[in-house]
């Protein structure tokens, strides 16, 4: 019998394996045969246009890359059914990057020299990114993503921007000013301590500016407490911050993390205001053990309304999840400011063009949740006018959005 | 060939460095530790960011890094190889988390887990990495007919009896470390020189453990089977790519896949895809004399 | 406050000790550190927490724990069935078994992320205050109760290998199976019992764990290193000296990471443990194991 069962299995390894080799051309996630309207431009070029998406699914970050892959798999099956770039149908290319450098030049390699993807729809990562930076350069080949370190969009010793590299929200520098302001002028925060997972390029990214803001603008910050990956409690560095007792506590990492850090808060008795990046959105109060209150955060959007609602309303019925997620948004913005520029583009399928365009002319492109996506040439980031709410927990910890701010501060 | 085949044989090479600096420690010495990757980190660092902050060029810093990781190895290897050897496995996490630790520390240097990502182009880089790797594998094959290697595998095969042929056990074992470690530094070189970013978070343990599994799967006491599943098992997630089967998207599961097959080589070949054997001219010719004389050949 | 502090590592030594009493149980029969045992806790959390929200009205928070203690022992069997058996019939070194286990810890963990990975899960809360105060000393409810589970499963434990039939049997395919085989004691039944038993800490550790914290892919594997330390410096196979081990790494860990942080922390402890086994190589409990890699 158990030899039935390993023969099996190994069968069907062997299967998959082949069957690996056979569909190597097949797209990976939802295809484009959306309905393209062929009579929609006279001698319509109607070869699809192939874009890459990768995303990390299986890795320590999937839990938010999941979502921002659905978002840029709805985001294609949307603007085929909605007529394509010029008629033409879009293609998709995804690939998962297991949030691996490594994996990700890989994945890299092979959307673009085997499938012969135009473009790419990079993640909300910045180690896979910034590997990305000089082979897009070298094949031309623009990389639209969320990758919010601002690293991977400007050269941090000239300043300049990379020429292929986009992102589609504000950096974490934004939001960490943003969020520095709303405590200082609102809630006239005069103090603040940090508490971050230094070994997460997303948290050392936001802590970083957040500090930077405070002291520039006369605040104090008393302590700058890390933990790291493989530390499972923070009771220690709790303490220490309750004893000093700021003004404000900012907390920055993925979400599970940000849970045990609030309760470790908590429970070392403190009380004050504490402040967190856009992680702390659901789950954060259905896992928290303690009362929330005096919770503030950076939301991208305000989940209940405009495009994003609907987007959600689907993804949450299709994919099983049980809260919303902003990262479903992200996958389409990102999509969203590729496609404007793709469709002002004589050949969409030209790298340089694209490139031209969406450093240029990328102006007001409309965001899921609202907001109007306009890049900067000189940062190849959102300008300004793109910004974030401040969110909190009202008494039934449902997300209330207190307010949509947008920053000015500049290091 | 086109950049993608190029940089999977890079992937490849890579794997194979490191799994053959892991060959000589284990499956010479059978000394077993989670920490090799904590010396690709070391070196990668220590060559790139010298290159970069005293403007070198890269080949002499790289120097600089293998020598350091070399001296690292040692001082690490003096009190820890005195200790039983599950100790030492321990330590080596110990070791592997410090290492990490300290890149964080250095974070104004480094780039902490943002990543350093200022790593200079080298033109050429597959010929040059596909070389190291011919050397690093013809080395280890020398090693390992050599008097030294006869040496280590009494060693590992009987401490006791090793030393009672006057082997002295301790400086054999120092040695294989600090060599099996320089090694490793080899591969964070490429590793950086492909990737183009290396974060602290890279070499963690479980790209040590992984190396190990690697060896093991390719038959811990088999040069070439330890260079074919380096290289192998490395490249078969590309093959997932792209594949649906019962509705579920393969490239997600490629780790699933990859942990079921080495579960099953562990458990229904535990001596590993090549057991003892070598692949070398005489295997070939036994291989093609069986295939010659059919199945009759076969017991 | 130091006071305080040293409470606070008790607290999290708890919470490794649960991790390393189930390394040390398997260890004392096998010889390895059971890597597998981190994967099986985060599917016990996955197990007990849809149990939970399987009901309309949540059962008793007993009937959850013994629910994922069987769904555990089940779960513990199928490991060893898939992955060890094979290896044990062949008499292979214990390496193999150690790698084995890693595998099956990234193999589980890789199955929670890819299929149920999709939302975090909570624990509804059993305690009203998430922590109480004696004096001016504030403790943690749920590590409280980790520690009291912690303590009751060592005395269980001792009485089962020390005071019953069944215990003697595991000691004896401890000290050596093939002897043991002559005896007349079915040693495969033996090791086949112990892992039932890792299986039963697993979902009890799951559980706790999972209220502690969030219900999350990786919850069992993040602390694996922390129960591995633990386990080995308590003295190999020894189950008191590994609650020691683990109470002793929460404590010198929360103090380490309170006075230079926690980045310089795994430094510090790098040496502590260099010095420690060099000077005590026999480990807290003294007991003496055989090499294990």
């Amino acid at each position: 019998m158990k030899k039935i069962i390993a023969l099996a299995l190994s069968v069907l390894m062997l299967t998959s394996a082949l069957a690996g080799c056979g569909n190597e051309t097949k797209p990976g996630g939802t295809s484009g045969a959306g309905t393209t309207q062929p009579g929609s431009q006279g001698t319509a070029n109607l070869e699809p246009i192939k874009i890459g998406s990768i995303q990390d699914t299986s890795g320590g970050a999937s839990l938010a890359g999941q979502p921002n892959q659905w978002g840029v798999e709805y985001a294609v099956r949307w603007i085929n059914e909605n007529g394509g770039i010029n008629g033409r149908p879009v293609e998709l290319y995804s690939r998962d990057c297991q949030n691996d450098a490594e994996v990700g030049v890989t994945n890299y390699r092979e959307l673009v020299d085997e499938a012969g993807v135009c473009a790419i729809i990079g993640p909300p990562l910045s180690n896979p990114a910034s590997a990305w930076v000089e082979l897009a350069t070298e094949d031309k080949i623009p990389i639209v993503g969320h990758f919010m370190d601002e690293v991977c969009t400007t050269d941090p010793d000239t300043g300049e921007a990379y020429p292929y590299m986009f992102l589609a929200e504000p950096s974490c520098s934004v939001q960490s000013y943003i969020l520095a302001e709303y405590g200082m002028n609102e809630l006239n925060v005069k103090t603040v301590a940090t508490l971050y997972n230094t070994s997460n390029a997303y948290a050392v990214a936001h802590e970083g500016p957040f500090v930077n803001y405070v002291e520039a603008n006369g605040g104090q910050v008393l302590a700058r407490e890390t933990f790291g990956w493989t530390d499972t409690d923070y009771t220690a560095q709790a303490q220490k911050i309750a004893a000093l007792n700021p003004d404000a506590v900012l907390l920055c990492d993925y979400c599970n993390q940000m849970v045990t850090a609030y309760d470790n808060l908590r429970d070392a008795g403190y009380t004050g205001y504490i402040l967190g990046a856009n992680t702390m959105y659901p789950p954060f109060n259905s896992l928290v053990k303690n009362e929330i209150k005096d919770c503030y955060f950076v939301q991208n959007y305000d989940l209940s309304a405009g495009t994003i609602a609907d987007l959600l309303d689907i993804q949450m019925k299709e994919t099983g999840t049980d809260y919303p997620t902003s990262n479903v948004g992200f996958g389409w913005d990102a999509c969203m400011v590729l496609f404007n520029a793709m469709k002002q583009a004589k050949d969409p399928t030209d790298g340089e063009e694209v490139r031209q365009i969406l450093e240029n002319n990328t102006k007001d492109v409309e965001s899921a949740g609202g907001a109007k996506i306009t890049i900067d040439p000189s940062t190849h980031r959102p300008t300004r006018d793109m910004g974030m709410y401040i969110a909190s927990y009202d008494e039934d910890v449902n997300v209330d959005c207190l307010v949509y701010m947008t920053s000015d501060y500049n290091s | 060939m086109s950049n993608y085949q190029i940089s999977l044989v890079m992937l490849a090479c890579i794997s194979v460095i490191t799994v053959s600096g892991v060959f000589t420690m284990t499956s010479l010495a059978g000394m077993f530790s989670l920490g090799q990757a904590a010396y690709m980190s070391i070196c990668a660092y220590l060559t790139f960011c010298l290159a970069r902050y005293l403007s070198l060029p890269i080949w002499i810093t790289a120097v600089i890094g293998l020598a350091a990781s070399g001296l690292i190895a040692l001082i690490i290897s003096l009190p820890t190889l005195k200790l039983r050897r599950d100790y030492f496995a321990l330590l080596s996490v110990g070791f592997g988390q410090m290492v990490s630790s300290i890149v964080i520390l250095l974070g104004d240097w480094t780039n902490a887990s943002i990543g350093f990502s200022k790593i200079p182009k080298v033109k050429g880089l597959v010929w040059i990495i596909l070389g190291i790797t011919a050397l690093i594998v013809f080395m280890v094959r020398n090693l390992k007919y050599s008097r030294f290697g006869r040496m280590c595998i009494a060693l590992k095969t009987d401490e006791i009896a090793a030393r009672s042929f006057g082997i002295d056990v301790y400086r054999l074992k120092v040695k294989i470390y600090v060599l099996a470690s320089v090694i490793a530094g080899v591969g964070g070189i490429c590793y950086g020189l492909r990737n183009r970013v290396i974060s602290p978070d890279a070499f963690d343990w479980s790209l040590s453990a992984e190396m190990q599994i690697l060896l093991f799967f390719g038959g811990t006491n088999s040069l070439t089977g330890s260079v074919i599943s380096a290289a192998g098992l490395k490249v078969l997630p590309e093959f997932l790519k792209g594949v649906k089967l019962f509705g579920v998207n393969l490239q997600d599961c490629k780790t699933i896949i990859y942990c079921l097959l080495i579960i099953v080589v562990i458990n229904f070949r535990t001596q590993g895809i090549m057991g003892e054997q070598e692949l070398d001219t005489a295997a070939l010719r036994r291989f093609a004399g069986r295939f010659t004389r059919g199945k009759g050949g076969e017991s | 406050m130091t006071f305080q502090l040293f409470i606070s590592g008790v607290s999290l030594g708890s919470v490794y000790a649960l991790i390393a009493v189930g390394f040390a149980i398997v260890f004392s029969i096998l010889k390895f550190s059971n890597f597998a045992h981190g994967g099986m806790i985060s599917a016990c959390a996955y197990i007990g927490y849809f149990f939970l929200s399987a009901f309309e009205t949540p059962p008793p928070f007993v009937v959850t724990v013994i629910f994922t203690t069987i769904c555990g022992v089940l779960l513990a069997l199928l490991v060893d069935t898939a992955a060890y058996r094979r290896i044990r019939r062949k008499q292979a070194p214990n390496i193999y078994y150690f790698l084995a286990s890693i595998t099956i810890a990234i193999l589980i963990e890789q199955i929670l992320s890819v299929f149920f990975g999709k939302n975090l899960y909570g624990y509804p809360a059993i305690f009203k205050s998430t922590t109480f105060n004696i004096g001016s000393i504030r403790f943690s409810s749920v590590d409280t109760l980790i520690l009291v589970v912690s303590l009751v499963i060592l005395a269980v434990l001792l009485y089962v290998i020390n005071g019953t039939r069944i215990g003697l049997a595991i000691r004896t395919v401890a000290i050596s199976p093939s002897t043991s085989r002559l005896m007349g004691i079915n040693s495969d039944v033996i090791i086949i019992v112990v892992f039932a038993i890792a299986g039963a800490l697993a979902g009890i550790s799951g559980v706790l764990l999972g209220m502690k914290y969030s219900v999350y892919p990786s919850l069992g594997p993040s602390m694996m290193i922390k129960g591995f330390i633990a386990s080995v410096i308590g003295g190999l196979g020894s189950l008191g000296g590994a609650i020691i081990a683990a109470i002793a790494l929460g404590i010198v860990e929360i103090f380490l990471t309170y006075w230079i942080g926690s980045l310089s922390a795994p430094i510090v402890l790098f040496g502590i443990m260099l010095v420690f086994l060099a000077v005590r190589p026999e480990g807290i409990s003294g007991r003496f194991a055989k090499d294990k890699v």
